[in-house]
């Protein structure tokens, strides 16, 4: 068998593992939860003025501080057993070498944020059912709202994000959502990699330490985080880069580019999984049993 | 002349202030059956972590059909160690298929005349989540052999086995004992040993003495 099927088989063992994780279970209803309570007043604002909304609002998940620490500990919840040995993996170890199964749980992190991403996105969606009707643009509702965003109010709705109008001014709806979804995903493996990587290489709960820390750090540095530490404390928080609206798409220079944070979470993530692969090939191998 | 399957040299482990294999030095003939007695956390399972590389020694050496353990090397090695865990979604049988499915070297027909061996029903749909404990561990056996490795390490392989289960265990470990693998075990039980074992040594705080029987 040749290194790469191996690599996705030991990929492939984790997400057959799903099927009966009561914490894959528990993950997707908080998220649906939290999609419901995030934009279904997006719905019932389409529905007071009574025109349908479009799909498009992924890109405004992450545009208030308290929404990082709750999709930081979603993240974590995801992650938390990296790098996923149980009792079934000296069976697959012995078979496969260290190195290939290492690198096969990195390919999981991977895929398995694409999916949890996407997973957001669809709830999302979701949540703006039955207000919803599918067109490629931004559509009224949401223009609506982010160049008046008192106008819910005079419903008596009250709006859990915010709908930024700067987004509209620099992208078609469709781009803005695959970025957002992009930038989602690879943040969703950074989180996921730094996990795996102090699991690894110090042990203990070192990982869910080091995401905890990140992610209070994206949520401190939206609410003071400047004020202390002026813009450079943008500059070093990896989550907030998981919201289109922390980067700067006109060139103003006080928040970090697209190219710096894509930079900085590859090659992060190229680092630490190449760290994570070298250190797990020396170090023993304790088994725990997953949950 | 004797040829050795495992020889260990001088081997050495240490975990913070704890020694779990004390300069133990021994060889297992190949082709014979060798058992391991001790206590709860003599290094029994240090010392059969260190022969499958999944624990590398402090100083010494252990060498497997001649060759140096590599730590991060694939091993044609069964194995059972600790609680073997499967995937719970799976019937045991596309359990076994799926492992089987890495080396590539047995087919379909083995791997459910393996599963027959060890009493359990080839056929059946039911979800290795809802097996009991005993039928985990002729799970667990059956995958350590069905690919006929050269060297079977068994740790406890008769944990959670009925009466009948333990005598139908010894009966196929014997089998494949008779078609030239060596087998390292085990047991918290001394008939299993004395039913079983050509040779047999004690472990003690990390160390292992042979004894004479």
């Amino acid at each position: 068998m040749t290194n790469l099927k191996t690599i996705w088989l030991c990929a492939q063992v984790n997400f057959r593992k799903w099927p009966i994780s009561p914490r894959i279970y528990t993950l997707a209803t908080i998220i649906a939860a939290f999609s419901i309570w995030v934009f279904s007043w997006i719905s019932d604002y389409a529905e007071a003025v009574d025109v349908a909304v479009t799909p498009w609002v992924f890109p405004f998940l992450l545009t208030t501080p308290i929404l990082f620490p709750i999709y930081g500990s979603l993240t974590m919840l995801l992650f938390c057993d990296a790098p996923f040995s149980d009792g079934h993996t000296p069976f697959l170890i012995i078979r496969t070498s260290r190195r290939n199964w290492v690198i096969g749980q990195l390919l999981y992190i991977v895929l398995a944020a694409f999916i949890y991403s996407a997973f957001f996105v669809l709830m999302s969606i979701l949540a703006l059912i039955p207000n919803l009707q599918f067109s490629t643009e931004w559509g009224a509702v949401l223009k609506t709202i982010a160049f008046d965003p008192s106008s819910p109010s005079k419903y008596g709705i009250t709006a859990f994000t915010i709908i930024g109008g700067s987004v509209m001014n620099l992208f078609e709806a469709v781009p803005a959502t695959l970025v957002s979804f992009g930038l989602f995903w690879l943040v969703s493996v950074f989180i996921g990699i730094l996990i795996f990587f102090f699991n690894i290489v110090i042990g203990g709960a070192s990982g869910l330490v080091a995401a905890g820390f990140f992610t209070f750090i994206a949520y401190f540095s939206i609410f003071v985080g400047s004020l202390s530490f002026g813009n450079i404390i943008y500059y070093m928080s990896p989550v907030s880069w998981a919201g289109m609206f922390n980067l700067d798409w006109s060139g103003v220079g006080q928040i970090p580019s697209p190219l710096y944070a894509i930079g900085c979470l590859v090659g992060l993530i190229l680092l630490m999984s190449i760290i994570s692969v070298f250190v797990f090939c020396k170090k023993d191998i304790h088994i725990q049993e997953r949950r | 002349m004797e040829t050795f399957m495992v020889e260990v040299s001088d081997a050495t482990k240490n975990f913070k202030e704890t020694t779990a294999l004390n300069q133990v030095s021994i060889k297992f003939e190949a082709g014979r059956i060798h058992g391991v007695i001790g206590r709860n956390g003599s290094g029994k399972t240090v010392l059969f972590k260190c022969i499958c590389g999944f624990m590398q020694l402090d100083s010494g050496s252990i060498l497997v059909n001649g060759k140096h353990v590599k730590p991060a090397a694939a091993q044609d090695i069964g194995i059972i160690i600790e609680d073997p865990g499967f995937i719970g979604s799976l019937s045991g049988y596309k359990n076994l298929k799926l492992l089987a499915s890495i080396r590539h070297e047995i087919s379909d027909e083995i791997i459910r005349d393996t599963l027959i061996r060890v009493g359990l029903d080839p056929s059946s749909k039911k979800h290795v989540r809802k097996y009991s404990l005993g039928m985990r561990h002729r799970l667990g056996i059956a995958q350590a052999i069905m690919e006929k490795p050269k060297l079977l390490i068994l740790d406890e392989p008769m944990n959670g086995l009925d009466k009948q289960g333990v005598v139908e265990i010894r009966e196929v470990l014997k089998e494949l004992n008779r078609d030239g693998i060596t087998i390292i075990m085990s047991s918290h039980y001394a008939e299993d040993i004395d039913a079983l074992c050509d040779s047999v040594c004690e472990m003690d705080n990390g160390v292992l003495t042979p004894i004479k029987r």
